[in-house]
């Protein structure tokens, strides 16, 4: 398991130059002057040019990369051109916010998704997995931009039990993870039933079956844990997506995590924040995975984390 | 034994175990739905001060410093912060402010007279050198406000006692009084960077009271020289998306929203009038599309008339924007001080424009081949996209193809800024002075030293623009007049309409009068219904 967790965190390091990379050189290639969006129309191009130098963005590419790695290995993510502030207290003061609604909307989308899930599959082809099925397509196909404002109309306008948006209280919580959550519960509701679908059709489960065990003790017991390596799979990666995919949730109901202030940075060409909030997600998905990995083998005792994988 | 099949459930699953098996997965929303219940009584107040105004705003302001902003929330929220010398009136003319009247002993000379009773919220008086060292530090070489642009023709600015100053410039400039609109920063430790919002000390009828990226809180001040608030506490909400806008002003949890709602919803909001009531005013705004007049087709004066001609500007005010904005011909909306009817004016008539591009050259191919095509640039708002396909719809009638490309802002605007495009279309937002027409049209206003993206060169319009810089207000309104009309017949922008200054106001809020200019001024003589 050491030696694992080892090559797997040595593995981190070029993943993250890698991505920084590639970050770096896509903004600087796509149009758009950061110190135009600063300055506005106004401004003589003479105050441009200095601005311009001042931010060194007049040092050619290379330079500018070599500045932004050795930044890196110092962990210093540079300041946002914009509002002159380092990025890392940036980072920090936006992305509890994104983990927050990210874990609320996780444990929504578990909570429902597991035992809806299970119950279409202890009742396949029943009224109650055709309307599970039903409301788990609906989950997938319903974007978040519809679902959002829908639920406020509901539960803010009509029913007046929450805010519309904004940050500070549980309740404004409910809302944006739901909606984040709507997509992650739902095909989560349909890989749950899959599997545990799947795992009812093994020997084991006619040998328990045999035995006299009841239909319930068969799917908790012995069909969801067997079940569990493909979920643990996938919501290691719908978390990942939680976190990155957080933006329209956020913009929506004005919640001040890092989604927004990716979209704000790159609207405002602000590259070294971009920089920042990419390489932050990178890392949050570097980890994830890591993490995934290491509950694969909690979950399947059969999984080995070493050299002889 | 096929635990999959339905029959084989009837035998393995009694009801009584069914039962809970259906109450394990129902728990969680048992839970959920207990929890809105429980937490619902309170969510309101969590949100609403009854005492608080809340202004729903697309985007923070990204500087609050007056010598460094230049976005429109910035300008909007630092004028209840900052006293100036004068403010814009409802025709677009300077208003005394902290100034209570100036004169010009000569066209290179203004004198400011302050008002004697002005303080700062930290109790200091506001005093001329205040206002010097504001102005010195835009000027000063090593700043890089924006807005030194702006002041290139001032040489100097001096107090003269406590409460008088004298700007000299270096060459006549009418458009200077405009500048005289820039907040005032107290002298003592003024450098040249930006100050933090928070650490800024102002004169304005507000004060900061606290800033995160989401909201900003205002209390009144009183004895300011604009007036006694009787709002006590304004509250700026950033909600940066227009549906959540309408949404909050229909639950109650935001008094105001200023031209950031899309039509359709502001149709909607109208039309159930529950708590909020739409007013449409005068706007100090002009929409049109730019023209690359470096392309070989609309270098060609017959072919720009041909596109106002095809594009039926009243159906799309009507239809699109349902009312919201008043068909233009020239830059200058009809409130405006400079304003002049006498233009060109121009009607929806395909036939014409089908006449139009015949004499230019463009005669119409056999087939469905188009006679001419061109792109247009336009940003990937919503409403902008949907305005695009209804202009090549229209323009398709007349035998032009328009070939739509939608870009977000910062890719659109370096584009729009590099004369890579064909058409593209934007709106001057804020129009106060007219020499606006000099940095949009004058030969020499080329990007990056100005804002003639599209190589408009016209001798007389040079003329014209520098003459009436040069000139008094009274021969300047003759200028612009001529110089409206000259535009409105060469065409260097189509234009399209003047947007309203529509403002959605909840039915709490009552005496809210909205400007021309977007400032929000009026919050100072609302009040609200108890």
């Amino acid at each position: 398991m050491s030696s694992y967790l080892t090559k797997r965190l040595a593995f981190f390091v070029p993943t993250i130059i890698g991505v920084a990379s590639v970050v770096f050189l896509l903004l600087h290639l796509i149009p758009g002057d950061p110190v135009d969006i600063m300055l506005g129309e106004s401004a003589a191009n003479a105050d441009r040019q200095e601005l311009r130098e001042k931010l060194g963005l007049d040092r050619p590419l290379l330079v500018q990369y070599g500045t932004f790695l050795s930044g890196l290995a110092r962990g210093d993510l540079g300041e946002s051109v914009h509002s002159g502030r380092p990025v890392r207290e940036l980072l920090a003061e936006r992305f509890p916010a994104t983990l927050r609604l990210s874990l609320a909307a996780g444990a929504f989308a578990v909570l429902i998704a597991l035992p809806l899930g299970l119950l279409s599959a202890a009742r396949p082809h029943s009224p109650s997995d055709r309307i599970t099925l039903g409301i788990s397509l609906l989950g997938v196909a319903i974007p978040n931009f519809w679902l959002g404002p829908m639920l406020i109309m509901a539960f803010s306008i009509e029913l007046g039990w929450l805010p519309v948006s904004g940050n500070g209280s549980p309740q404004h919580l409910i809302l944006p993870a739901l909606t984040l959550g709507a997509s992650m519960a739902a095909i989560l509701t349909r890989m749950t039933r899959a599997a545990v679908l799947e795992s009812l059709q093994e020997e084991y489960v006619r040998s328990a079956a045999a035995k006299g065990l009841t239909r319930r003790r068969i799917i908790l017991v012995h069909a969801f844990p067997n079940a569990l390596t493909p979920l643990i799979s996938l919501l290691g990666l719908q978390f990942g997506s939680l976190l990155a995919g957080a933006v329209i949730t956020e913009t929506i109901f004005a919640w001040p995590g890092i989604g927004r202030l990716t979209l704000e940075a790159i609207q405002t060409r602000d590259y070294p924040l971009v920089q920042g909030c990419v390489l932050l997600i990178a890392m949050a998905y570097v980890l994830i995975n890591l993490l995934t990995d290491l509950a694969y083998a909690l979950a399947d005792p059969r999984i080995r984390l070493d050299d002889s994988d | 034994m096929h635990y999959g099949t339905k029959a084989k459930h009837c035998v393995l699953f009694p009801l009584r175990k069914a039962c809970l098996f259906y109450l394990i997965p129902s728990a969680p929303l048992l839970v959920v739905a207990w929890g809105l219940t429980l937490l619902g009584g309170c969510a309101d107040s969590v949100v609403r001060d009854p005492d608080a105004v809340v202004i729903a705003i697309e985007a923070s302001p990204t500087q609050l410093d007056p010598r460094y902003s230049i976005d429109a929330y910035s300008s909007r929220i630092g004028s209840l912060l900052f006293a100036s010398l004068t403010r814009s009136g409802v025709d677009a003319r300077p208003l005394p402010y902290a100034a209570s009247k100036w004169w010009q002993p000569d066209r290179k000379t203004y004198i400011f007279e302050l008002r004697d009773d002005l303080r700062f919220h930290d109790g200091r008086r506001l005093r001329a050198r205040d206002v010097v060292a504001t102005y010195r530090s835009i000027l000063d070489h090593r700043s890089s406000s924006p807005k030194r642009a702006a002041l290139a023709s001032l040489q100097s600015v001096e107090a003269e006692g406590a409460t008088t100053v004298i700007f000299r410039l270096s060459k006549p400039d009418a458009a200077f009084m405009h500048s005289t609109g820039i907040g005032i920063l107290a002298a003592d430790g003024l450098g040249i960077e930006p100050v933090a919002a928070l650490e800024l000390t102002g004169s304005g009828p507000y004060r900061l009271a606290s800033f995160d990226s989401d909201r900003l809180r205002l209390e009144a001040v009183q004895g300011s020289a604009a007036g006694d608030p009787t709002i006590e506490t304004l509250i700026f909400k950033v909600l940066p998306d227009s549906v959540m806008r309408a949404l909050e002003l229909r639950h109650g949890s935001v008094d105001i929203v200023q031209n950031a709602i899309d039509p359709d919803t502001v149709d909607w909001l109208d039309r159930e009038e529950k708590g909020v009531e739409v007013r449409l005013g005068d706007y100090n705004a002009y929409q049109y599309i730019g023209v690359n007049l470096r392309h070989p087709a609309l270098a060609k004066l017959p072919v720009r008339r041909a596109l106002v001609y095809a594009i039926d500007r009243n159906a799309i005010v009507r239809y699109i924007l349902k009312g919201q904005a008043q068909t233009a011909d020239a830059m200058l909306p009809p409130h405006h001080w400079a304003y002049s009817d006498k233009v060109r004016h121009y009607s929806y008539d395909p036939d014409r424009a089908r006449r139009l591009l015949e004499r230019a050259g463009y005669t119409d191919p056999p087939g469905p081949a188009p006679r001419l095509t061109l792109s247009y640039k336009t940003t990937t708002i919503e409403l902008r996209r949907r305005i695009a396909e209804v202009l090549a719809a229209q323009l398709s009638e007349v035998g032009i193809e328009l070939k739509i490309e939608s870009y977000e802002w910062g890719t659109f605007f370096a584009d729009v800024r590099a004369g890579n495009f064909d058409l593209y279309s934007l709106a001057w937002v804020g129009i106060e002075d007219p020499d606006l027409m000099r940095t949009v049209f004058h030969s020499r206003m080329q990007p990056p030293d100005g804002n003639n993206r599209g190589g408009y060169s016209d001798a007389i319009t040079d003329r014209l623009s520098e003459r009436a810089l040069r000139s008094r207000p009274g021969k300047r309104r003759k200028l612009y007049a001529r110089l409206q009309r000259r535009n409105s017949r060469r065409l260097p922008y189509i234009p399209l309409w003047w947007p309203r200054n529509v403002t959605v106001i909840s039915r709490r809020l009552t005496g809210f009068e909205p400007l021309p200019s977007g400032q929000l001024w009026g919050i100072l003589s609302a009040r609200l219904r108890r």
